[in-house]
């Protein structure tokens, strides 16, 4: 076997790289001799050079691998709902120690996601079992699942603190209103206490079962250890492993290549990867910056309007938490976000524009604020609710926003994906 | 234009017909060779034809050692071809002179 074979060989190793059917080796086997038939052919009866024979065999094997590429790798949706959970846990986490309620939300929300996610990888598990496909693909669906879950599990879990303390901190001084008497005042404070610190002890205790379940059933549904597939990936990530051998593969086969247009098209491919992994690490930059200005925004607002009604006379202390100061840093950083978001997803202009429409409408009480100085009480109140709302709805966008960026992510990824497959 | 598209399965039953069981790259060879390159396959629209073919049964495939002791794949047209191919080729000379007459203008005496 020439080089020129040699090389028709690794060209068809490479296309088939990610092909999964039962009779691969068959298929592969009946393609690379029709192809070295030809360029035998090519050379024996069509006066062909062996430069000229290897590139006609290259151009009648293009689009080798591409059905199983195209039509069996498909978005995955598991990702998606992954990513956001992984996102909100995260959101949660920061925001259990500003405002309890959001944080709550977006806990559950999390953990809803989380679960949507899992019982899809389950089914999909399931599913290659009864295909009969390798036992590989089988484990790596439970090994996303678990991957995630590492992270999310240790997040769920420390937002147990900062909610507990916040609920006990708003209970107390609920107690001590509206019981009089001192002993019950202290019987009441003493029994939340320590139920408090209860739920907690238990729910730790109950984590860590929780965990230690979970590790089990992923020993006993893949076969390995949690904890190895802990430390190999801290060491040598499987994924890296693979990354690595297909961009081996992929310069085998760019070596093999001796058109000088292929030679482009793969540079084209390249640079595609590289701007792909540009707007990934974009999009979840640019998805931090703009989800908690408005998550901490809105909490300062919350806790704004619940001063003035607990307190309708002391309307300076609400007014201070939406200080003008920090609001304009706030939006600052809020424009400069959703502008970058804007010409991350140009194909997603509409949620693009979401943003800065929403900054215009808060500006609006704002502006009014400062005009109207000689404002009554009731009015500047009224306006400050007006902002409250306005940052409710934002809270709403932020969850539209979020859904959208992983979406973004995914199809970037999905894309990326093709491009290195292709 | 890609004119021959929707023939391919009707060109490799007729060469599986009329000169018995063949390979893959012998089937692309000899269509090269009797339309003057003017056809030519590529691996992936050849298998992906004859995977079609083997799944609604118009063909079979068997292994035998070749030329050079190659394992190769050869296919063998099956009764359901035939009579797919007899049929095809009715409907096509029908669909041929309907052509024609609409381009022509007129009808063919």
């Amino acid at each position: 076997m020439n080089n020129y074979q040699q090389k028709i060989v690794q060209y068809v190793n490479g296309c088939y790289r990610y092909h999964d059917a039962k009779d691969k080796e068959q298929e592969m086997e009946e393609v690379l001799n029709n192809l070295l038939d030809r360029y035998q052919d090519n050379i024996d009866n069509k006066n062909m050079t062996d430069v000229e024979s290897y590139n006609d065999c290259i151009k009648h094997a293009q689009g080798l691998g591409k059905e199983t590429i195209y039509s069996k790798e498909k978005l995955p949706i598991e990702n998606i709902l992954l990513n956001s959970s992984l996102i909100l846990c995260i959101s949660g986490l920061i925001m259990s120690f500003l405002h309890w309620l959001v944080a709550f939300f977006l806990l559950m929300t999390s953990i809803i996601l989380y679960s949507t996610a899992c019982s899809l990888l389950n089914s999909k598990a399931r599913k290659s079992e009864e295909e009969g496909l390798p036992l590989q693909i089988r484990n790596e669906y439970y090994y996303r699942k678990f991957k995630y879950l590492k992270l999310c599990f240790v997040m769920w879990c420390i937002q147990i603190i900062p909610l507990l303390t916040d609920v006990t901190s708003k209970l107390i001084p609920l107690i001590i209103l509206f019981f009089n008497k001192k002993a019950l005042q202290i019987i009441l404070v003493f029994f939340i206490v320590s139920a408090d610190i209860t739920i907690f002890v238990l729910s730790i205790i109950y984590s860590i079962k929780i965990y230690k379940r979970i590790k089990n059933t992923f020993e006993y549904e893949t076969g390995l250890s949690f904890d190895e597939i802990s430390a190999h990936e801290k060491n040598e990530s499987h994924y890296r492993i693979r990354q690595q051998a297909l961009k081996n593969q992929e310069k085998l086969i760019e070596k093999s290549l001796d058109k000088p247009q292929l030679k482009n098209k793969k540079k084209e491919e390249r640079q595609l990867i590289k701007k792909t992994k540009f707007f990934k690490f974009t999009s979840i930059a640019t998805n931090i910056f703009i989800v908690l200005p408005i998550l901490v925004f809105s909490s300062l607002s919350l806790d704004s309007l619940e001063i003035y009604c607990k307190n309708p006379g002391n309307f300076e202390s609400a007014i201070f938490l939406a200080a003008p100061l920090e609001i304009s840093i706030l939006f600052a950083i809020f424009s400069v976000a959703s502008l970058i978001f804007y010409f991350i997803s140009k194909c997603k202009w509409k949620f693009g524009f979401v943003s800065p429409i929403m900054i215009f409408g808060m500006m609006i009480p704002l502006l009014c604020k400062f005009y109207f100085k000689s404002t009554n009480e009731y009015e500047i109140v009224m306006l400050s609710s007006a902002n409250n709302v306005a940052f409710i709805i934002t809270n709403f966008i932020l969850l539209f926003y979020i859904v959208t960026d992983a979406f973004t992510i995914a199809n970037i990824l999905d894309r990326k994906k093709q491009y290195e497959l292709r | 234009m890609d004119y021959y598209k929707g023939h391919y399965q009707a060109m490799i039953l007729a060469l599986l017909n009329r000169d018995g069981d063949s390979y893959g790259y012998e089937m692309n060879a000899k269509i090269s060779t009797l339309t003057d390159d003017a056809v030519s396959l590529t691996e992936a629209t050849l298998y992906t034809t004859l995977k079609d073919l083997l799944a609604n049964e118009m063909i079979t495939c068997y292994y035998k050692i070749g030329n050079n002791n190659m394992n190769r794949k050869y296919y063998s047209i099956t009764e359901k071809g035939k009579t797919f191919l007899k049929a095809y080729i009715e409907e096509g000379q029908k669909a041929y002179l309907n052509l024609k007459c609409v381009i022509l203008g007129r009808k063919e005496i």
